[in-house]
């Protein structure tokens, strides 16, 4: 299918003028592109200009009402024991910043959070790529399919389509983070973060959700009957 | 309204433990629930707490949904019981900060502190999108206008169009796609790079 | 806290009270004294529960997280979510950090050392800090509109950052906190986008909600490090201010490694001591790892350094300069025997 023909199923989908099936299989796509989400926000966006609504604006430091709406539904039970964990964005689209075009940005929280410290008095964040020169080139230590003979994550993340997992995007480093750091390195960071400054011990969770410090996956396997007394 | 068949498919997902999907419907009726809560709450950023506290309040209730009626008739239905009881409570309990009471409970939103002078950036960018929007309306031809107008303003289905513009249910369907097209593509011309930015503000 | 500035004469609010009617001329500063309103925000994080929408930026990178914090009993519970699309979650129970990697199917148990929340507070700012800061008044600032107190704790020299802290005037909770070089640069910025403070949180919203049916569970063990061990590493010559304030032993991946911690009074910098004929010197895949001089890890620099059969690795929120300067000061001590420099774990 053409993005054009993709696009007009998009716009009856919203109108709520598609059949049956073919729901299905569009509201399947949506959920998992981001651009297609992108331009139903904008669909959105265009009827409440016709019809003259409020246009929520974002203001200084908050996320916007959706955002907010879906961090306190992300903190919610889900409805059912779901028979496919919760998809947020497709996999191998990249991540949430990057790896799309600038015209494909998905409806994202990085823009909230761009708008929002924009808001404030200007900032110039160090890039910490400020000194790239001196970091060093670390050989990514999770790169190697973990050794334990239960499940192997990693792979599935990399190539299979259906597989559940798929629903989750491995966040992508950024630029300025790209060399992982080695296990080792990684263990003295998490140990030293008890002793961190404020926001620090923050950000050592941040490097985590970026994806430049993975789980050390070299660690203990729990026992089924230690898993099921913690559930 | 025709909403129902794709809203009911959205519906289903989160009931199914699709949290996602339940993003979508927020995105598609945020401006409709604000712009409803209004009557009863002067402040934007009133309106949109509660509106916040609906779509919640919806989730939490979407398990009880039949679609017995359409989703946004009963999400409206929950949204206009929020701002109610919201004026109510409101009311009773004036914001008051008390910091010798150990177990004061305080909530407070960045966001409302910002009704009384909403930032100039954002004001422009919206009204710079209504431009845009309004521009790339009047550029349209006839047909293509009247179909968008007829579905989003009237809120028309495909088929009531199709009987008022005389042609085929396909043609309207037609129309308001390139209709919407050819706004969204003014929209990403007018923000090329910057379409986070336009995003937010869906 | 005893009041040893004579500039500033009353740390404490508190002790203005304790003091009466002659300290009072001094104390009448108290209300812009930035240690009282450092110490306020201390309590509120330690005391309050608060349910949050977080925009941290680092850096290029910027997350939204959401972060529940729940005080009951004197336990600590807290859940941290990210909205960044990786469903990565984090949940903290006083000692016990589980971290949810939805994205990877992984679910990591670990035992931390200490009772620590996400957001820590800024313990040790008192008269002794300004040697090496700068601290203004507790100024009046807006932040969005709401009422705040900025402290600003400037560095005076180039070894480590600066703080900035807008505490909310009414809840004392810090609305918005920055981490900055001595030139200016912002390193790193938290501000709540959204905060409030319920009486009561409820225990499901304190649980993750991940279906992890068919995630590996892993269990990982921190080194444990235990303070006074004794470790015969000296320091040559520190950067200004810093001193040696912990020693420690623990292990990390069955080695023995030394743990010695230097502060300044605000920042703590961590060193970790390992023989250096340890491997890996390579990965597993092979490849020479090369793992020393300097490295970036969030607002963390680190260098690691080569003495004497040793890898000596410096980690902490200050400059690389600071790190490599402390990691490199350091030598084993002669005296210490027979012993071996790493201390075993007991």
């Amino acid at each position: 299918m053409n993005e054009t023909e993709r696009d007009s199923q998009l716009s009856a989908l919203f109108d709520g003028e598609l059949a049956a099936d073919p729901a299905a299989l569009v509201t399947r796509r949506l959920l998992k592109d981001p651009a297609l989400r992108a331009t139903w926000g904008r669909y959105a966006l265009i009827g409440a200009v016709l019809r003259q609504e409020p246009l929520l604006q974002p203001a200084g430091g908050r996320a916007d009402l959706a955002d907010r709406v879906r961090l306190s539904v992300l903190a919610e039970p889900a409805l059912a024991p779901a028979a496919q964990p919760p998809v947020f964005a497709q996999p191998g689209a990249g991540s949430w910043r990057r790896g799309l075009t600038g015209a494909a940005l998905a409806a994202s929280v990085a823009a909230v959070a761009v708008l929002a410290l924009r808001w404030q008095a200007p900032v110039a964040l160090a890039p910490m790529a400020a000194q790239p020169s001196q970091f060093t080139t670390v050989v990514a230590a999770n790169s190697t399919p973990p050794q334990s003979g239960s499940a192997q994550p990693e792979p599935a993340v990399r190539t299979g389509v259906q597989d559940v997992a798929h629903s989750y995007t491995t966040p992508r480093q950024s630029q300025a983070s790209s060399a992982r750091l080695p296990a080792p390195l990684v263990n003295y960071v998490v140990a030293h973060s008890e002793y961190a400054s404020p926001g620090a011990r923050l950000s050592s969770l941040s490097a985590q959700m970026s994806g430049s410090m993975d789980p050390d996956v070299n660690t203990h396997e729990m026992t089924k009957a230690e898993v099921s007394a913690r559930r | 309204m025709s909403d129902d068949v794709s809203d009911l498919v959205l519906v289903q997902r989160v009931q199914a433990g699709e949290k996602a999907a339940f993003d979508l419907l927020v995105r598609k009726y945020q401006h409709r629930v604000v712009k409803l809560v209004m009557r009863y709450m002067r402040q934007p950023a009133d309106a949109e707490d509660v509106a916040q506290e609906a779509f919640i309040k919806a989730y939490r209730a979407l398990p009880q949904f039949r679609g017995e009626s359409a989703f946004y008739t009963w999400l409206y239905r929950i949204a206009i019981n929020t701002a109610k009881n919201a004026i109510v409570s409101r009311a009773r309990s004036p914001v008051e900060y008390d910091l010798d009471l150990q177990n004061t409970e305080e909530t407070y939103d960045l966001q409302s502190r910002l009704a009384d002078h909403d930032t100039p950036e954002a004001l422009v960018m919206a009204e710079e999108i209504r431009t845009v929007v309004n521009q790339a309306m009047e550029a349209l031809p006839e047909d293509l206008r009247t179909a968008i107008v007829l579905r989003e303003l009237d809120g028309q289905s495909y088929e009531a169009i199709a009987a008022t513009m005389d042609c085929p249910v396909g043609t309207v369907r037609s129309r308001i796609f390139r209709a919407r097209e050819a706004i969204d593509r003014r929209l990403l011309q007018v923000f090329d790079g910057g379409l986070g930015r336009l995003e937010e503000l869906a | 806290m005893p009041a040893a500035n004579p500039s500033r004469s009353c740390s404490l609010l508190a002790a203005c009270w304790a003091g009466g009617a002659l300290l009072w001329a001094a104390c009448s500063s108290a209300a812009d004294d930035p240690r009282v309103w450092v110490d306020r925000m201390n309590q509120a994080l330690a005391t309050r529960n608060y349910d949050g929408v977080l925009v941290h930026q680092l850096g290029d990178r910027q997350d939204t997280l959401r972060i529940i914090h729940r005080i009951q009993d004197g336990h600590l519970t807290e859940r941290l979510l990210s909205a960044d699309g990786s469903g990565r979650e984090f949940v903290r129970s006083d000692n016990e950090l589980v971290s949810y990697f939805p994205d990877r199917r992984i679910v990591v148990v670990e035992r931390r050392s200490r009772s620590l929340g996400f957001i820590g507070g800024l313990p040790g700012v008192d008269a002794n800090s300004y040697t090496q800061y700068d601290l203004g008044d507790a100024e009046p600032a807006m932040v969005q509109g709401r009422p705040t107190r900025l402290v600003s704790i400037r560095p005076r020299d180039s070894y480590r950052y600066g703080y900035r802290l807008w505490i909310d005037e009414k809840t004392n909770m810090p609305v918005q906190t920055q981490l900055f070089a001595g030139d200016g640069t912002i390193i790193e910025q938290n501000t709540f986008a959204s905060l409030s403070l319920p009486a009561r949180i409820e225990e499901p919203l304190l649980r993750s909600q991940l279906p992890t049916d068919g995630y590996r569970w892993l269990r990982r063990e921190p080194p444990q490090f235990k303070p006074g061990e004794k470790v015969s590493w000296a320091a040559q010559a520190l950067p200004p201010g810093f001193r040696r304030t912990g020693v420690g032993g623990g292990e990390v991946s069955n080695k023995p490694v030394s743990h010695l911690l230097f502060s300044d009074g605000l920042v703590t910098v961590s060193v970790f001591i390992e023989s250096a004929e340890t491997p890996p010197a390579l990965s597993r895949n092979g490849t020479p790892r090369k793992a020393d001089g300097p490295a970036q890890l969030g607002a963390a620099a680190a260098f690691t350094a080569h003495i004497d059969g040793y890898r000596v690795t410096a980690v902490g929120e200050v400059p690389p300069l600071t790190v490599r300067l402390i990691a490199e000061s350091l030598r084993p001590q002669p005296e210490a025997g027979a012993a071996s420099p790493v201390a075993p774990v007991r």
